[in-house]
């Protein structure tokens, strides 16, 4: 077990090389571009150096490279570390096949219910657009959002055990899934905070890349564990 | 006959018993949560540690990670 978790957080750990790769080339030009119209912004209402607005004084350097890199590789970390605990709970008691099948579905579930889901509800916003005294309520609604969840899969899993048919199995945890979330999604506040000057393409841009980011961490996170499970996790 | 069988990679391994993953689930559960903490939240909506030095290291992976940021 200890082997097993090692090789999770090490599978996370180069995972977060590859996405810090695509993070680079595909999110810091949007966000490049939303700070640059920031700072535009602020030349209109602020007499302080225009550079530094949203970066607390900290060079973009600092913040866009080794910065960007411990993030990520710090939720890299974290995510290898629950898909070793995921896999050693479902391997031969909920999922029976193969380990690249079963660190597959782990992975492909979790990406759906732990990023895009909640990015459905609370996508996530460049520099510049969200209003800094909703932070709080944000990240609080967000967060809660995400656990439920989370806390919604174990039970919409464990409903359908029982069932026979395979395909009746999966449309039932399903539908059990999006009914819990569709009712969260109303109940809880949403945040409309885009400034309708804001560009569009750009948002878009910087939403689409916050998911590609997403998708590689996660995907080469599996890929990675995958491999290394099925090269030196035999005798676990 | 001397080469030993390697064990099968997959379904034939029996599962895990949960008393020996319960301690290591515990330890990665807190570390997620505190990795994610500080890269997701720090000094955002709450803060542990004075000042925005955190948050502004983090804040490039904040953002294009989809957390609430700002
Ligand atoms: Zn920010």
């Amino acid at each position: 077990m200890t082997r097993l978790l090692v090789l999770g957080l090490l599978a996370g750990l180069l995972a977060s090389v590859v996405t810090f790769g695509v993070a680079r080339l595909v999110g810091e030009p949007a966000l490049d571009a939303a700070i640059a119209m920031e700072t535009t912004d602020s030349h209109t209402h602020a007499t302080d150096t225009p550079d530094l607005s949203d970066t607390g004084g900290m060079s973009r350097h600092l913040q866009a490279g080794p910065g960007l890199f411990v993030g990520l590789a710090a939720v890299g970390v974290a995510l290898g570390g629950i898909l070793a605990i995921s896999f050693a709970v479902a391997r031969g008691r909920i999922l029976h096949g193969s380990t690249r099948a079963t660190v597959a579905w782990i992975t492909a579930l979790g990406f759906a219910a732990v990023i895009v889901v909640p990015m459905l509800k609370f996508p996530g916003n460049p520099p510049a657009v969200g209003n800094p005294e909703t932070i709080g309520a944000r990240t609080l609604a967000y967060f809660a959002f995400l656990a439920l969840s989370l806390a919604t899969l174990g039970p919409a899993v464990s409903a359908v055990k029982g069932i026979a048919s395979r395909r009746r199995k999966m449309l039932i945890g399903a539908g059990i899934y999006a009914g819990v979330m569709s009712g969260a999604a109303i109940l809880l506040p949403s945040f409309h905070e885009v400034d309708p000057a804001f560009p569009r393409d750009l948002l878009w841009q910087f939403r689409a890349s916050t998911l590609a980011v997403q998708a590689t961490l996660w995907a080469s996170t599996g890929i990675a564990f995958g491999w290394l499970v099925e090269r030196f996790g035999q005798s676990i | 006959m001397t080469v030993a069988t390697r064990p099968a990679v997959s379904s034939d391994l029996p599962a895990i018993p949960m008393r020996d993953i319960a301690p290591w689930a515990i330890l990665a559960a807190l570390l997620a949560v505190l990795l994610v903490y500080f890269v997701g939240a720090e000094q955002g909506a709450w803060s542990v540690f004075a000042g925005t030095d955190v948050h502004e290291f983090v804040h490039d992976a904040r953002h294009l990670l989809g957390f609430p940021c700002h």
